[in-house]
């Protein structure tokens, strides 16, 4: 039964349609076009939860997919437009489509009077489809214009209070940013067709072709290689990988519900969407593998640390994300696809969670400052308990979503170093470092938060019914989603059944087959030590559903507490340097009086953590990428000046004048015969005659 | 109409303007308003057959001429009179005559000093004559004719309609583009002789091709190119671009890129590569340099720009590599691309003149800085209009100016004819260069929009009663903005039309 | 019959009318210096006529000098009228004030 699965192109149609009707008479509607999206969104939202219980339920299918020539490119290639409906599709649809309409109808409330509120939703709904055409897309081609559209939109939205110049700046740093990154991805989708055009594809974009002939080592090392390293720099830039993460803080300038939206829960996630679309030709280069690993482990570790020093709650919330992505890259790096698209599903209902609950904390105290916050659980019940519960969420506390997602990376982690592969190692225990980082900045804006006196100079009360509601439909399922993929959850549906393919199966889980036979492509088959290591049995856990890993349930716990404790021990008492005397005046008399350790855990651990590594973390991302960046645009624009200037006018221009200058010297020389004098003429012809009549003579 | 038989339409369609200008001129030059509407009348009748025409188009067989036309002509040289149409053809000659009847449209309200609708009308429609001729002539001294006679025209709108530096732009446009055309009428005389077969006809020296010597085939092409290249433009023979454009009057700018710069790589396609493909072979690589080079130098050109209009001309000259980096690839994919990249520049940079044009009578000035912003507040439709525009010209998918871009680069990472054996790494260079080049675009099209569009208004704006989008430029713009919507999202619209005459095409390149 | 006389009496009269042309100022002597010029070509045809073809009853030299005469004439009428248009303009017939064709 594939009834609902060929309407799939429904699900990114609807938003499509609701950004024109929105844009063509929502103004004129009770609810200034909100209701169009949000029923759109709605429909959408539904046939989602279909196909994704159609996809649930369907076993391992080959995937489901439906194609239109749309153009010819010349040579007898086919631009297509295609849809291609898998577990992962369905499951990116499911989030997409949940999240945007939570924020959709958030948005009602929070963006209530905002002068640009139709155009505000009307832009809502084209990047859900853009978000939606990325995902839906069956070929590299519409992939392509669907990330596009989604960086447009991102631009927009995060320029929306375009009358600051800073908020236009942060447009313009997250669509040139990105934009950068396509380079890349543009390139690296050429190379790659290129490669299957020299296989005899006439669509040389198709996905499903490519993972094929990657999977059957049809393609070239050469291609794969730098094919995906290209794209993978695409993705960097969008995902808010570092050293491209530079944009995503910058980006919290645009409205709250958008830093959700986008920022957050969605198009950040389009990177890993893509490297998980393509993980079959990933999987094919230890290079590429490395590369990635390596990139994301940097990014989680790092991203993370600057969230230490913030008080603006959103950048917390965006450094965050930075780290959380940075997870998820990582996984693919290691192998783990169904841990890296495990984490962004359930990262993306906590995150979005996280970033409503702060929209509806600023909206009560008019400030992102978290120093402008304090004890706001008394008069925001609502908000202080989903808040706490995505916390909870994003630092991997057991039994939310966040745990077994997150676990699943560092267990991927582990598998891969059990292969003797270093980045295995740095995954699983840089990973659990980050923990610790996330565990505490997020407890530190909790307890600015919601412990101690309110310090804002609003009297806060509870959000709306519109904007509470969002919140708990998020909150549940930043835990409930969770359970898709743990022991708990079934044997046959699951969330890694759900999102394979045959193609994918073969790859994820290649240690081991039902034989007990060493199975599998790529990379992992390729070393010798790996097929070994196969065969000892040692691995093969990670193949359906996980069970209990006490000791690392065990380190999660420890560091959980210990964070959470650290943190309560420097802001549980309300915001420190309001009061710095007794601040210091505790930390000293602990660390003096009563423990050594806790002086040198606060001078040798925490200061060097907290104040200089993150600073220096902030500063290296503030000044030395940030200043590359704005070096890089400025000597851009010194030798465009210098190029025009120079080059251009002087050298090319000035050749050309001086061709037409010439001739009018010349002229002027010689006009001067023209004297007007009929006598001189008449000289001037006699003398000729002469001179003729000589010649002719001397001739003779 | 039977495209088999109907050559007269074709004809018709062709010469109605010219006639049409010979009427207008001996209108009295007081009825200045009946002018205005008789232009717009001549315009829209031969649109309507242009559209007529494309209706009876036979699009199965688009590779073949159709509503041919073949009469001797000058028996003394053994010139004919040969006209037709096909997949290649027939967006140009389209966009050709709706952005002429646009502009007449667009006339009807504004005109620049010193007015005088009466010459600067019929100078349009000699004008529009000469563009469309060069599309459908199939014969060399006939192509030649029509490539001339667009001078001409052009040449007085600039002089007489244009700007300050009007007279030193015109000239230079002139001079310019005639220094490159001597050298291409050079390399037709010597393409004549050299294939020995009396025929000046496009299609039969195509079939002959290749004729003559290496040497022969490397000098004719460097002439055509010159003459090509100069029109294109090409960097680094794109200097007389930014001045003309700059100094034109709105509707000749719209012309001139809209229309005039396309003859050039239409020539590029339909003579130098189809008759002289050993030569084309040879120029190959060159010819991709220095359109990236053009890529690149000319979105930086377009960073350290102050004048919004010329910032759009220098933004031609990168956008025109894109172009040219198709036909450098000499494969199929990389021709289709560069005549997707011909008709979407045309729509789109034919779009942004006319906004420039528009934002010079409302300000007075194109100066960037003295604009200083807040026309989303000010003008918010024209603000729209304009972000809309410009975000099409960075090349953003789903509207017009993303498949040329994408395509020319996809194309030229496996250039056709052995190319690809011999300069695989330069091209993959290229490509990559070509890409940061889409990164530029993006940089200063943002700039600029920041500039003009965002923020608050400065003070000396702020109680000027400007007027927003008005109604006859709702009329006049309102195509183009379809347009650019519609061949972004129906790719096939252009890429389906030409396909079965680029196959052609390729076939006599060998490819 | 010898054509030293005539000959001589030619080149006489045309150094004198190219002498006249060149320096003298008054428009109306360099009318005459070039019907000088004229003459002095008319009794060289003549003299010739009869030293080469004296039994030739054409007498084409004779015709050649007659139809030179009229001309002359002619351009008199003409070079005359000019003159007296540009003393009317001018009050003056030199040809030293008449540059108008200068650049």
């Amino acid at each position: 039964m594939d009834v609902l699965l060929e309407y799939a192109w429904l699900v990114p149609l609807l938003p499509l349609l609701s950004t024109a009707a929105i844009a063509a008479f929502g103004r004129s509607l009770p609810g200034k076009g909100s209701e169009i999206g949000i029923v759109a969104l709605a429909a959408s939202f539904v046939l989602s939860v279909g196909i994704a219980w159609q996809t649930f339920t369907a076993g391992l299918p080959e995937p489901f997919e439906r194609s239109l020539e749309w153009s010819p490119l010349g040579g007898g290639f086919v631009f297509e437009l295609g849809m291609l409906v898998d577990g992962l599709t369905a499951m990116m649809f499911l989030l997409v489509t949940t999240v945007s309409l939570m924020v959709h109808i958030y948005s009602r409330e929070y963006m209530k009077g905002e002068p640009r509120f139709t155009y505000f939703f009307s832009m809502l709904s084209l990047f859900t489809f853009s978000m939606l055409l990325l995902v839906i897309a069956n070929n590299l081609l519409l992939a392509l214009i669907g990330w596009e559209l989604v960086g447009l939109c991102s631009f927009l939205l995060i320029g929306f209070y375009w009358e600051d110049k800073s908020n236009q700046d942060a447009g313009n740093k997250a669509f040139l940013t990105t934009k950068f990154g396509d380079v890349g991805l543009v390139v690296g989708i050429i190379v790659l067709s290129a490669g299957m055009m020299g296989l005899g594809s006439s669509t040389p974009f198709n996905l499903q072709e490519l993972n094929a002939a990657a999977v059957a080592g049809e393609l070239s090392t050469g291609t794969i290689v730098l094919g995906m390293l290209l794209i993978f720099l695409g993705c960097v830039a969008k995902s808010g990988q570092m050293p491209l993460h530079v944009w995503l803080p910058d980006a919290m300038a645009g409205p709250t519900p958008v830093s959700a939206l986008i920022h957050a829960a969605t198009m950040v996630t389009a990177g890993i969407f893509l490297l998980a679309r393509l993980f079959p030709v990933v999987a094919q280069s230890a290079v590429v593998m490395g590369v990635i690993a390596v990139v994301g482990v940097i990014t989680l570790f790092f991203g993370g640390l600057l969230a230490l020093v913030q008080d603006d709650l959103k950048k917390i919330l965006a450094y965050s994300t930075v780290s959380q992505l940075g997870y998820m890259t990582a996984a693919i790096g290691v192998g783990g696809y169904t841990a890296s698209i495990f984490h962004l599903f359930t990262h993306g209902f906590f995150k979005a969670l996280l970033f409503l609950g702060a929209g509806s904390l600023i909206h009560a105290v008019h400030s992102n400052n978290i120093s402008d916050m304090g004890g706001m659980a008394k008069s925001m019940p609502h908000t202080f308990w989903t808040f706490i519960v995505g916390t909870l969420a994003l630092a991997g506390f057991p039994l939310t979503a966040g745990f077994f997602s997150k676990d699943e990376v560092l267990i991927a982690g582990d598998l891969w170093a059990g292969q003797g592969l270093v980045t295995g190692n740095l995954v699983y225990w840089v990973g659990l470092a980050a923990a610790f980082v996330t565990t505490f900045y997020m407890a530190r804006a909790c307890f600015l938060i919601f412990a101690g006196e309110n310090r804002s100079h609003h009297a806060p009360h509870e959000s709306g019914r519109q904007m509470v509601a969002p919140l708990m439909v998020l909150a549940v399922l930043s835990v409930a989603s969770g359970y898709l993929l743990s022991p708990f959850s079934s044997e046959q549906y699951n969330f890694e059944q759900w999102t394979a393919t045959p193609v994918i199966e073969e790859l994820t889980y290649p240690f081991i087959d039902a034989g007990g036979e060493a199975a599998g492509a790529g990379v992992l088959a390729s070393g010798s030590e790996v097929v070994m290591a196969a065969e000892d049995g040692a691995f093969g856990v990670l193949h359906g559903v996980p069970y209990w890993h006490f000791d690392l349930l065990a380190i999660v716990l420890v560091i959980f507490a210990a964070a959470v404790l650290l943190a309560w021990r420097f802001y549980g008492r309300g915001l420190p340097e309001r009061d710095p005397t007794l601040h210091m005046g505790v930390a000293t008399k602990v660390l003096v009086s009563k423990y050594g350790f806790d002086e040198f855990g606060y001078r040798y651990i925490v200061v060097p953590v907290r104040d200089t590594f993150a600073r220096w973390a902030t500063w290296s991302s503030n000044v030395v990428i940030d200043g590359i960046v704005a070096g890089a645009g400025r000597a851009t624009k010194d030798a465009a000046m210098t190029t025009y200037r120079v080059l251009d006018q002087r050298v090319i221009d000035g050749g050309v004048n001086g061709a037409a200058f010439s001739a009018a010297w010349w002229s002027d020389r010689l006009k001067r015969i023209q004297s007007g004098d009929v006598q001189r003429y008449a000289a001037a012809l006699v003398a000729g005659t002469i001179v003729l009549v000589l010649a002719i003579a001397a001739v003779r | 109409m039977d495209p088999n038989t109907a050559g007269w339409a074709l004809v018709v369609a062709l010469f109605l303007p010219l006639v049409g200008a010979g009427a207008l001129a001996v209108m009295p030059s007081s009825m200045d308003r009946q002018i205005r509407r008789a232009a717009v009348a001549i315009t829209g009748v031969a649109f309507a057959l242009v559209v007529a025409i494309t209706a009876s188009f036979d699009f199965g067989r688009s590779g073949e001429l159709q509503f041919t036309t073949d009469v001797p002509w000058i028996t003394a040289i053994n010139a004919r009179f040969e006209l037709g149409m096909d997949g290649i053809s027939l967006p140009l000659f389209f966009l050709t005559y709706l952005l002429t009847f646009l502009c007449a449209v667009y006339t009807t309200k504004h005109l620049p000093e010193p007015g005088r609708p009466k010459a600067f009308l019929a100078l349009m429609l000699m004008l529009q004559t000469g563009m469309a001729g060069t599309f459908v002539a199939f014969d060399l001294v006939l192509f030649f004719i029509f490539w001339e006679l667009v001078l001409v025209p052009m040449f007085f709108m600039i002089g007489m309609w244009g700007g300050p530096r009007r007279d030193y732009a015109s000239v230079k446009f002139f001079l310019y583009t005639l220094f490159g055309s001597i050298f291409m009428l050079v390399a037709f005389l010597a393409i004549y002789f050299a294939a020995g077969a009396e025929t000046w006809s496009i299609q039969a020296l195509s079939e002959m091709a290749p004729f003559g010597t290496a040497t022969f085939q490397t000098w004719a092409f460097l002439g055509i190119f010159l003459g090509f290249a100069i029109k294109v433009p090409m960097w680094p023979f794109h200097t007389w671009l930014p001045d003309a454009h700059t100094e034109a009057p709105t509707v000749g700018s719209v012309l001139l890129a809209g229309v005039l710069l396309k003859m050039g790589t239409y020539g590029f396609v339909r003579i130098a590569l189809p008759i002289l493909p050993e030569g084309a072979v040879r120029f190959a690589p060159l010819i991709g340099v220095l359109a990236v080079i053009g890529i690149i130098y000319g979105s930086l050109c377009c960073l350290a720009q102050t004048d919004v209009k010329r910032l759009i001309a220098f933004s031609s000259v990168g956008h025109m590599g894109f172009v040219m980096l198709g036909v450098a690839a000499m494969n199929e994919a990389g021709i289709q691309a560069a005549l997707f990249g011909n008709i979407a520049h045309g729509v789109i940079t034919g779009m942004l003149f006319f906004l420039a044009g528009s934002l010079h009578e409302r300000y007075h000035t194109r100066e960037i800085a003295v604009i200083g912003g807040g026309m989303l507040k000010k003008i918010p439709r024209y603000g729209v209009l304009l972000t809309y525009v410009a975000v099409a010209s960075l090349g953003l998918p789903g509207l017009a100016g993303f498949w040329g871009e994408f395509t020319a680069m996809w194309a030229a990472i496996s250039p056709g004819l052995g190319i690809g054996d011999q300069y695989g790494g330069l091209y993959l260079g290229l490509v990559v260069f070509a890409a940061i080049g889409t990164v530029l675009t993006a940089g200063y099209f943002l700039w600029l929009l920041q500039r003009v569009n965002l923020g608050n208004p400065p003070e000396r704006w702020a109680s000027e009663p400007l007027d927003d989008v008005m109604r006859i430029e709702w009329v006049s713009w309102t195509p183009l903005l379809l347009l650019i919507l519609a061949l972004g999202i129906f790719p096939v619209l252009v890429f389906g039309v030409q396909d079965a005459a680029v196959a052609n095409l390729m076939g006599y390149l060998g490819g | 019959m010898s054509l030293v006389g005539p000959l001589l009496l030619a080149t006489f009269l045309f150094c004198v009318g190219v002498y006249g042309l060149i320096a003298r100022r008054n428009a109306v002597l360099v009318l005459i210096s070039v019907e000088m010029m004229l003459v002095s070509v008319n009794i060289n045809l003549v003299a010739f006529q009869n030293l080469l073809f004296p039994a030739e009853a054409a007498v084409s030299g004779q015709m050649f000098a007659l139809f030179i005469i009229a001309v002359a004439a002619a351009e008199a009428g003409v070079g005359l009228a000019i003159i007296l248009n540009l003393f009317r303009n001018r009050a003056s017939v030199n040809v030293d004030d008449v540059d108008l064709m200068r650049w």
